[in-house]
């Protein structure tokens, strides 16, 4: 079954807490369960959405975190569901 | 003796509009935090419905205290006057609330762009005619049309839910209280009080449950 959009977000940001709220975009893309194109769209989209953001280490090497809005996501997600089912939005 | 209000001012309407007012606000507000969080086309065009329903309120209010004063006092009220301040934005804030409900329920199946130049175009035709017309009963008739619209996706979506019996009540309701704005010659006053209780109601169970989900 489809996943939805809200759903896919979810299983992306609770991937990057996961693990320890750093991960690498290729093994995120990985764990997502996405197609490159539909990652690469998600990942633009969160960013833009200020649930992510990008940070280099020490070696310049691209790591994916949490916001605090995007740790805030994951612990309103199952309101956000419920919300929109009581209501049918 | 205490100072008491005119009776112009009708002291039950400004209370009713109030309380109306508030409970529309705190749905808006209350749902922020999801919007933003989800960005979901649904809750937004959900707060949207409220906020608009409860400017809509207030504008009614304005019309009402006006034609009341029209009719007690036999004032003239120029058109270019009682239209923008009162009818217009009754009609135009009232008929986008209609629309964004339905919109709120059945945006996956609609494009946004289309339908928002869809709903804007109507309400600003309902506007145009309460503008010419100056009339509250031809907008209400006008928005049963609507109403007959919202019955329609309300049962093409399966169930027929306590939801949706809720969202038709306050469109219903919303349209009797414009058919009956002035001097309610033909209303008795317990009616009247009747009716407001029941919006009343209905707006406060849906910010319950609002509440209940973002407490």
């Amino acid at each position: 079954m489809k996943r939805s959009k809200l759903e896919v977000i979810y299983d992306i940001l609770k991937i990057i807490r996961k693990h320890n709220n750093s991960i690498k975009p290729t093994p995120l893309l990985r764990y997502s369960n996405l197609s490159s194109n539909s990652f690469a769209e998600y990942l633009k989209d969160l960013l833009e959405k200020e649930l992510i953001k990008e940070i280099n280490d020490k070696k310049g090497r691209k790591h994916i975190t949490l916001t605090d809005k995007g740790f805030r996501y994951l612990e309103k997600y199952k309101v956000i569901l419920g919300f929109i089912d009581e209501f049918e939005l | 003796m205490p100072p008491s209000l005119p009776n112009f001012l009708q002291p039950e309407e400004l209370i009713y509009t109030l309380v109306i007012l508030t409970l529309c606000l705190i749905i808006y507000f209350k749902t922020k935090e999801l919007y933003e969080l989800s960005e979901h086309e649904g809750i937004r065009f959900f707060r949207y419905t409220f906020l608009l329903f409860g400017l809509s309120y207030v504008f009614r209010f304005v019309l009402h205290i006006i034609m009341i004063t029209f009719f007690s006092n036999g004032f003239y009220l120029p058109r270019n006057f009682v239209g923008p301040i009162s009818i217009v934005p009754v009609s135009y804030l009232s008929t986008l609330a209609l629309f964004f409900l339905v919109y709120s329920l059945i945006w996956r199946k609609i494009e946004k762009r289309k339908f928002l130049i869809f709903s804007n175009s109507i309400a600003l035709v309902f506007s145009l005619v309460a503008f010419l017309t100056r009339s509250n009963q031809i907008i209400s008739v006008l928005q049963v049309s609507l109403i007959v619209f919202i019955i329609i996706v309300l049962l093409l979506k399966k169930k027929f839910s306590q939801t949706k019996l809720l969202y038709l009540l306050i469109v219903i309701f919303w349209v009797i209280n414009l058919l009956l704005l002035g001097p309610k010659r033909m209303l008795a006053p317990e009616i009247d009080i009747f009716l407001k209780i029941i919006s009343i109601g209905l707006f406060s169970i849906i910010c319950l449950k609002v509440i209940k989900w973002v407490k």
